[in-house]
């Protein structure tokens, strides 16, 4: 990933804010789930379970630099197709 | 199965061409729809939701060869994340919608999403301490490793939180 000034420093920022309002760094979190549950040989599914999960509970931490960029028009469409196809799969619609 | 009205009114919903149009066919909807089926278009809604939010976590063909983001130890590409920054973005839009809190509607989400981890490992056949791992970490009991959490909500709500802290701080 390239270097970005303003996202990179406002993941910094953002990165120990919590720690000003009583919450614990975020990071911590993610790095006790990685050491405690995920093992080389998992697949992707498991880990990507974990990596959900923890992403969950930790606020979203890694994904901050994206979370304060607005998406963008494509991640929307993606987001409405993929809904399209979850709701029609449970109801066996045609899509 | 919900009543025809309710899965009509779902579909009203996931197949609306942008968020906004989606809002408004959920408002829609609370006109049309009885308290009771209104509660079930809403537990439908939240399922569907959060297992969209899974998918759009999974990695695609064509994310392969991008520049990723190490992330709790699941390589995401740039693609990923700024699928799940939509689907974020839209949630306080569609729990507003649906005549809900955001801590409300969080708080459903996170057990849709226990309720989501608890079939893969019942019926999906992915049975092993991954999927106790990530039911503790959304939010009913914490890991031993794990410092108590002291504010800021669980599972879902504190990602929903981040979001809301970041919008006022732009």
């Amino acid at each position: 990933m390239k270097f970005s000034p303003v996202r990179d420093t406002l993941s910094a920022a953002l990165g120990v804010a919590p720690m000003y309002v009583g919450l614990p760094p975020f990071g911590l979190i993610g790095t006790a789930a990685k050491k405690a549950f995920i093992k080389e040989n998992d697949s992707f599914v498991k880990k990507a379970l974990i990596g959900i999960a923890a992403m969950i509970a930790s606020g979203g931490a890694g994904l901050i630099p994206y979370i304060v960029a607005a998406p963008g028009q494509e991640a929307q469409k993606d987001v409405q197709a993929c809904r399209t196809e979850v709701a029609n799969d449970r109801y066996g619609q045609k899509i | 199965m919900p009543e025809q009205i309710v899965i009509d009114a779902v579909l009203s919903w996931a197949n609306a061409t942008d968020f906004t149009s989606a809002h408004k066919a959920v408002k829609k909807a609370r006109d049309l729809l009885s308290e009771t089926q209104f509660s079930v278009l809403i537990s439908e809604i939240a399922e569907i939701n959060v297992e969209s939010f899974v998918q759009l976590c999974m990695p695609r063909e064509d994310d392969n060869g991008e520049a990723v983001v190490e992330f709790e130890g699941v390589s995401f590409s740039e693609k990923q994340a700024a699928r799940l920054s939509a689907w974020l973005s839209d949630q306080e839009g569609l729990g507003e919608a649906l005549g809900m809190s955001l801590d409300s509607w969080s708080s459903l989400l996170t057990n849709k999403m226990q309720k989501l981890v608890t079939n893969l490992k019942e019926n999906e056949g992915i049975n092993d301490a991954s999927i106790d791992a990530a039911q503790k970490l959304l939010g009913t009991s914490s890991p031993v490793s794990f410092e108590p959490r002291k504010s800021g909500g669980q599972g879902f709500a504190s990602l929903l939180a981040a979001k809301s802290f970041n919008k006022k701080n732009k």
